[in-house]
């Protein structure tokens, strides 16, 4: 026997004499390492998932340092075809909408925050428009300007620059800044108003990312239980098999959080791989610790057979698959290193979970299920008793 | 028997007795899909398509491509060397970097897919009534006076200039990028001054060149990872060694479908064999430790073949249902909104379910093969 298969059979002996003591540190440990959870931080800056010390990334990067271009949102102002009111304005370049770009560019230009408002009303401010002819005849005086309006008249463009750098409060603030000056003026009929830009992208993947990562874990989690209860044909087996799993899933999210690796558009599915891949580690040993438990052994010799026996084999089987997530901590791409050590955290954790949470688990439900079984049996033979002593 | 079971059965013996049959199959069909996999392409990763179109920020991009010619863009970064102090440049306004600037937009502007270009010396000439301004001193007066139309050209150190191109959709990124290098190289630069190519239409081509070696890289770590644990695990070098079949063949069929299916490689999926190499491998050793198993309580009589048959029956379900789970969590992962990832889980998919099929066609094939003709004591 090996010196691995001689240290796992001593962990089933361990597993079975103290089930009780190692369940409730297990559950202890999983508290403190769950809290984590609660420290996950999320990463909504695309940019940070690409190689930073490549020369163009660094000249991209300074770019934006000096000239603040990533930090620009873009403010739509388009004419909405479905309003045909009688005063509604059918050109953007309405003197109403003109006056109302000069309005929420002096309102916007106010806040420290903004550094800087670019649209038509930067170079019409001295000018008062009357009617949409004096417009038209501006333009055609300056047909630079031209580039502010689409080729229908329909829609105009203003840039709002802000100096919100990586920091996810300052995106959100800015975000809100904006909504609240557009929301705090009253838009001209049948106008209405769009944001895009990097700082409105992160927002979105940032609102995205709690409720994408949940929904892949629980769509994954639903299926394969799905699947363990069809496999198994039982719905306690497939619970059995499950539970570790769940073991396994909030460590690494915890552990996630205690080191600070941030849940990004790349590890937003990272649960539902976990599900995935780790399901098979606690099917082999829950199948074999069943396979010995058939041929009439009790509790420790099966898990002294199941536990070494099953528990070398996933090791090794594991140890190649957390190689190959490994592996990718040596690519350039940053996305790539963080998706590779999550990764191969959470198969580490799920073969930890299979080899020393499941077979408690196991034991502790079949000595649960003896001792119910027994105690309703007993009750239905005092019953019986009772019937006979009291014969009809 | 349950017709499953029949079927595996029939399986298991026709892989038993015809393991030569088998792996010419296996050999044919890796020959098509290295030729499939020859005509995978490599692609950048457009961060347009990250997040679906139904959302209000990606509806107004699509509107200001529609409407605003796109929002692709480009530029020339101008630097002036900061370490050299004899330079005879020392403002980035200089009228010979300003001249640089204009003839530099003057030519990109003849070039294939460009929309507009920009910089300081256009927004200069117009203000100088359409000449460009002869000395600093000029250009200064200029500046002050409408420095809020400069400083998106200049940097406040005076030491960085751009030059903003725009393009047009549908532009070829490798055409374009020859295109400007072309442009950078026939205008003559002032000395002192570094004039390079940014942006991230750049950046992608450039990430995309590393794709290569960093597929490699990880691969070749993970492979030989691998090997190391497989030695320890079989202590054999026959046995350590068959499992590899597994991801060999696995991988050459999986990027065989992918070539087939017409999917590209990008930076996403740049390491996407090493991990298939890693959940893989699982299914080869799972096959060779059954079979060494069922080798030693086999009868003396058809021994091998005995105990593939008893291996496969036992193994096939096993890893059918494994490789359904993981598939499912392939699948559930790419449901989000965040699709990003979706190509590498479809990959993997491909990727695991070709090595499932491999460790039930050729490793069983070659373990019968190499048992027969009783290598094994040579090697071990």
């Amino acid at each position: 026997m090996s010196f691995l298969e001689t240290f796992l059979e001593r962990v089933a002996i361990l597993q079975k004499k103290h089930a009780i003591a190692v369940l409730i540190i297990i559950l202890v440990a999983t508290l403190f390492i769950g809290y984590g959870i609660t420290k996950i931080q999320m990463e909504s800056d695309i940019n940070k998932e690409m190689p930073q010390e490549l020369p163009i990334y660094k000249l991209n990067n300074k770019i934006t340092d000096t000239f603040g271009g990533q930090d620009t949102t873009i403010l739509l102002l388009t004419l909405d075809d479905s309003i045909d009111y009688k005063d509604t304005p059918k050109d953007i370049r309405d003197p109403s909408i003109i006056n109302y770009l000069k309005i929420l560019q002096v309102e916007l230009e106010k806040e420290s925050m903004i550094e800087g408002v670019t649209s038509i009303a930067t170079y019409t401010s001295n000018i008062d428009f009357k009617n949409l002819n004096q417009v038209q005849t501006f333009l055609k005086a300056a047909p630079a300007l031209g580039s502010f309006f689409s080729k229908d008249y329909k829609t105009t463009i203003m840039f709002v620059t802000a100096d919100v750098g990586s920091s996810d409060e300052k995106v959100h603030a800015l975000s809100k800044l904006i909504n609240d000056k557009i929301d705090g003026l009253s838009i001209p009929s049948g106008l209405k108003i769009m944001q895009t830009g990097t700082p409105q992208l992160r927002i979105t993947i940032f609102s995205l990312l709690a409720s994408d990562a949940m929904f892949t874990l629980v769509l994954a989690a639903a299926i394969i239980l799905l699947l363990l209860f069809i496999m198994e044909r039982s719905f306690t087996k497939g619970l059995l098999v499950f539970s570790p799993l769940m073991f396994g899933l909030i460590w690494t999210m915890g552990t996630m959080g205690w080191l600070g690796i941030k849940l990004s558009i790349a590890t937003v599915g990272l649960g539902a791989m976990i599900l995935g891949l780790g399901v098979e580690y606690g099917t082999f040993i829950l199948t074999r610790y069943k396979e010995e438990r058939d041929k009439e052994k009790n509790q420790l010799d099966s898990l002294k057979v199941a536990v070494p026996g099953v528990g070398s084999a996933i090791l090794g089987s594991g140890a190649t698959t957390i190689i190959g997530f490994l592996a990718l901590t040596l690519s350039v791409m940053p996305m790539l290193q963080h998706l590779g050590v999550s990764l191969a955290l959470g198969i580490f954790y799920s073969l930890f979970a299979a080899v020393f949470v499941s077979p408690i688990i196991i034991i502790l439900e079949e000595q649960f299920e003896y001792y119910y079984t027994h105690r309703k049996h007993e009750k239905i033979l005092s019953k019986k008793e009772k019937h006979m002593r009291n014969e009809l | 028997m349950s017709s499953l079971k029949k079927m595996i059965n029939s399986y298991a013996r026709f892989v038993a007795h015809h393991p030569v049959i088998v792996i010419l199959l296996a050999v044919m069909l890796s020959v098509v899909a290295i030729q499939q996999a020859q005509t995978i392409q490599t692609k950048s990763v457009d961060n347009k398509n990250m997040l679906p179109d139904n959302l209000e920020v990606m509806k107004a991009m699509d509107l200001l491509d529609d409407q605003f010619g796109g929002t692709s863009s480009m530029m020339f970064a101008l630097e002036l060397d900061p370490v050299d102090i004899n330079s005879s440049i020392k403002d980035i306004r200089d009228p010979r970097v300003l001249d640089y600037m204009d003839k530099l937009g003057q030519l990109t502007m003849h070039t294939d897919d460009v929309v507009s270009v920009s910089s300081a010396a256009t927004v200069l000439r117009s203000l100088n009534r359409g000449h460009m301004p002869n000395s600093l001193s000029e250009v200064e007066t200029l500046y002050e006076n409408n420095s809020e139309m400069l400083d998106s050209y200049i940097s406040k150190d005076y030491t960085m200039a751009l030059v903003k191109i725009s393009l047009a959709d549908g532009y070829d990124e490798n055409e374009l990028l020859t295109s400007m290098n072309d442009n950078l190289d026939f205008v003559p630069k002032p000395v002192d001054v570094k004039a390079s190519l940014a942006g991230s239409i750049v950046a992608q081509p450039i990430v995309r060149q590393q794709l290569g070696s960093d597929s490699t890289r990880t691969s070749m770590f993970s492979m030989i990872g691998i090997i190391f644990v497989l030695l320890l695990l079989f202590r054999s070098i026959k046995y350590g060694f068959i499992p590899l079949a597994t991801i060999g063949v696995g991988v050459i069929w999986a990027f065989g479908y992918i070539g087939l299916v017409g999917m590209s490689m990008s930076s996403v999926t740049s390491g996407v064999i090493s991990m298939i190499m890693g959940i893989g491998i699982d299914f080869g050793i799972q096959t060779v430790t059954r079979f060494r198993q069922e080798l030693k309580v086999a009868s003396k009589k058809f021994r091998t073949e005995e105990a593939m048959i008893v291996t496969l029956n036992n193994v096939i379900v096993p890893m059918a249902t494994t490789t359904l789970a993981a598939l499912i969590g392939f699948k559930a992962m790419s449901m989000g909104q965040l699709t990003m990832m979706a190509e590498m889980g479809t990959m993997m998919s491909y990727g695991i379910t070709a090595c499932f099929l491999a460790a039930i066609t050729i490793v069983p094939s070659l373990l019968i093969l190499f048992e027969k003709i009783n290598i094994s004591n040579f090697w071990r």
